[in-house]
Parts: C-alpha cells; structure tokens; sequence
C-alpha cells in the first residue's frame, strides 16, 4: 500500500491506496465522487476526464499514486452544493444532455478549455473535444452549449 | 483495477537506473498512455513499475550549441506549443497537432512515443527525416546513437539492462529549412495512424542546392527512408513528371505487412506518394 495526499475539490485528502489503483478508481471508490465515469477504461472516450493542476486529464490513465501531491478537479467540485456552473446551465438551455454519461467529461474539458483560454476560437474547441464520445446527441447541441458559454464570456468581460 | 504490479518512484535518473538494475521485471512509466493498456492486459504480480517524472534531467525543450535537446519526458503538449519546433521543425510540430487528444497529449511523451516502436508512431519518421540522435543513460553513463539505430526493429530498442532514454537531440540547422508532417488515418478525430510521411526540406528556396528527406511510417518494421529517391528529388526543380516517377518507386520499393491493422497494403503503396506530393506541394517545392 502506498500513502497518498491529494486535493480533491479543494480538500486535501490523505489515503492508503494500492500501486495499481488508478486515479478514477480513488475518485469514485474511496472519495465516493462517482461523477466521473468509467467508459472504455482505456483513454479513449473522455468520460472520465478531470483537472489535475489545472490540465484535462483521461483520469482511467492515471495512477492514484502518480497523483500523490496534485491538484484535482471532478465535476462534483465546479459549483456549490445545490448550484450550477455555468458550463453546466449552458448544457440545459442547449438541451446537450441525453442520456449523461460523457456529460461529466465533456464539462470538466470545456472547463479547462475555457480556463486556459477563454478566447477560444472554433479549431481550439474542436480541439479541446476531439477525444470525447457521445453516441446520443450528436454533438451538435454539446457545441452550441459551448458556443454559448463562450458567448456568456465575452459578455460578462463588456 | 489494473493488474497487480508494485510502484517506485525514484527521485532521479542514477537512481531509476539502480532500480531497473535491482528489478528482473520492470516497466518504465512516463505518461502511461501506452503503458496502461499493456499493464491492463498483462501484469504480475512480481512486475515493478518504476515512475520517472521526478527526474529532472529528462525534462525540457533547450536550444543547445549545435542541437535542439528535447528530454524525453517532455509531452506532446509542449511540443506543440514550442516556437523553436514550430519554426525549424514544423514536422514534430504536424505530430503534435494529430496525436491522440488534447488530454492524451498532455500526458504523453516523446520519449514514450518512440520506445515502444510501433510502426506508425507520430515521431518515428519526422526524427529520421531531421537526422536526430538519442541519448541513453545506463549504468556505464551516457551515450549517443542515431535514431535508426536506437529504433532497430518493429516493437525494438536498443536499449540494455539499466538504461533509460535521456533526450533527443534535434541537429541545429543554420540554413533555411521546412518541413511537414502527414498522415493517413481511419476516422478523422482520434486515431493512429494507418500510414505516417514526413519530408524535410534543407535550404527549400534553392533548387540547385536543396535537399530533401522523405521518411515513411508504418510501410516497413521500422521507419524507412529511400535514399534514391532522396537523391532524385533533391538538388533540382522537381515538375509532376518527376514527380510521378517518384511515387512509383516509393511504393515499390516498400513491403507493407500483410496483417497490418489499419489498411492493407496496395491502399498504402497506393497513398505513400500521395501524402509525400502533398507535402510537397503544401512547402511550396512542387
């Protein structure tokens, strides 16, 4: 076993974890943030993206121990309790959510995205998704939910 | 879970090399994007995973006296946001912009990359075009081969008991020089690639003087130049017809495995030339 400390949504938390857990397996078994899902397992579907030091990062390829004194985001740790970011109001106007299992980490990438560079322009947000699959909705609704918070950026900067 | 295996992560590169030393079966890990799947599958209990993102020497993009050091830790990600790759050595810069994903890239490694020698690695190709050497640290200290001797075979390194890949060295080209990186692949977001060209131009405003380098992906075992067609395409002005007689000779002179995963052979010979005109033409040689 190996210890661990990571901060996880602001809180630092200290754990007994074997080599071969992986960061997604700290995540959702012992911190109990299933928010970040599990798809492929394999780094190539996005569902399990977080922030670590501010970087979107396949979570599914990284070990629990190589994130031994990081930084990490998940989904649970963008807004309050009981609140929405505003990435994730943007989904619900644009109706880019069906059935919700990449939703997590599509999120957390246009979260970094925007984070690293809030004047994204089109070819940036293509590229900030092009490795998250979403096989209901088409994608175009999961756009235009960036394209508006891309908008909500401009405006609340005038 | 992964399979079970143990974790060391030693604070530096003498110590990493005492550790693959100290352990029958040991796997280095960098970024882990091709080392997971692989620890997924096929692990024991007795392996030992050795982490080397703590050693510093193997980090960092620096411009030295007559090379360009880029350590083998360094990511994909840095690659593509470095000015001096972008402007001297456009085609690392190509690779960079296809590999995997964002979040892949900001993980993966160079030195990853070429390790495993797999026949459609992004780098293979763009380091043979660019000459560039490695350096390896092993137990007897430093030495430095040229890149197609390191990568020997399909899925080979040279590298011994103890030793671990240091840094690439890039030679620094003083003259005027482009360069381009293309690929096939299956599906246009994330994927590898079915078949990888890279063409180096040396001093591409002068046709009686210039040179040109074209190396090939996922053709042969390892990445592959064809020096005679080198030789035709260089020091001179290059016309389609030249052009076509090029492309003929490339495909014959490549044996694509049978087996290959991601296109058959004939689409290969087929499009080899191709993405090398394309290039070509997008340096503004043709």
């Amino acid at each position: 076993m190996h210890k661990i400390t990571i901060r996880v949504n602001g809180k630092p938390c200290s754990l007994s974890i074997p080599a071969q857990m992986t960061l997604l397996e700290v995540l959702r078994e012992e911190l109990n943030l299933t928010g970040t899902k599990e798809g492929c397992g394999n780094g190539e579907c996005g569902a399990c993206t977080v922030i670590m030091d501010g970087q979107a990062v396949r979570s599914c390829l990284i070990l629990g121990v190589e994130a031994n004194g990081r930084e990490i985001t998940t989904i649970e740790g963008i807004a309050e309790p009981g609140e929405l970011h505003p990435i994730q109001q943007a989904f619900i106007d644009e109706d880019a959510v069906q059935c919700g299992f990449c939703t997590p980490g599509f999120i957390m990438a246009i979260k970094a995205a925007v984070d690293n560079n809030p004047a994204l322009n089109d070819k940036q947000m293509m590229e900030a998704l092009g490795g998250h699959l979403c096989r209901c909705t088409g994608y175009e609704t999961i756009f235009k939910a960036f394209r508006r918070v891309r908008e909500n950026i401009v405006k609340q900067k005038e | 879970m992964l399979n079970s295996f143990d974790y060391l992560c030693p604070k530096n590169t003498e110590e990493a090399i005492q550790m693959l030393l100290d352990n029958q079966d040991a796997e280095i890990l960098a970024g882990g994007t091709d080392l997971f799947p692989e620890l997924r599958e096929k692990s024991t209990p007795d392996k030992v995973v050795i982490d080397i993102k703590k050693c510093a020497d193997l980090q960092g993009i620096e411009e030295q006296d007559d090379s360009l050091s880029i350590g083998a830790l360094t990511t994909i990600r840095e690659i593509q946001q470095s000015n001096i790759i972008k402007e001297k050595y456009r085609a690392l810069r190509d690779g960079a912009d296809v590999f995997g994903c964002l979040e892949i890239r900001n993980r993966a490694t160079i030195g990853g990359n070429i390790v495993h020698a797999s026949p459609g690695a992004e780098y293979g190709t763009p380091l043979f075009a660019f000459k560039a050497k490695v350096e390896i640290s092993g137990p007897n200290g430093s030495r430095v081969i040229p890149i197609d001797r390191f990568w020997y075979d399909l899925g080979k390194v040279e590298l011994k008991k103890g030793e671990i890949l240091k840094r690439i060295l890039l030679p620094k080209i003083d003259t005027q020089v482009s360069s381009g990186y293309l690929r096939l692949n299956r599906v246009k977001g994330m994927d590898l690639a079915s078949l990888g060209v890279s063409v180096v131009v040396i001093d591409p405003g002068q046709a009686d003087k210039r040179e040109i380098r074209v190396a090939l992906a996922a053709v042969q075992r390892t990445p592959y130049r064809n020096r005679e067609v080198e030789e035709l395409l260089s020091h001179k002005e290059i016309d389609q017809n030249l052009i076509e007689q090029v492309k003929i000779k490339l495909a014959a002179s490549i044996a694509p495995r049978e087996f290959s995963l991601r296109a058959k052979p004939p689409y290969k010979k087929a499009m080899v030339g191709t993405l090398m005109e394309k290039i070509l033409k997008s340096l503004k040689v043709l």
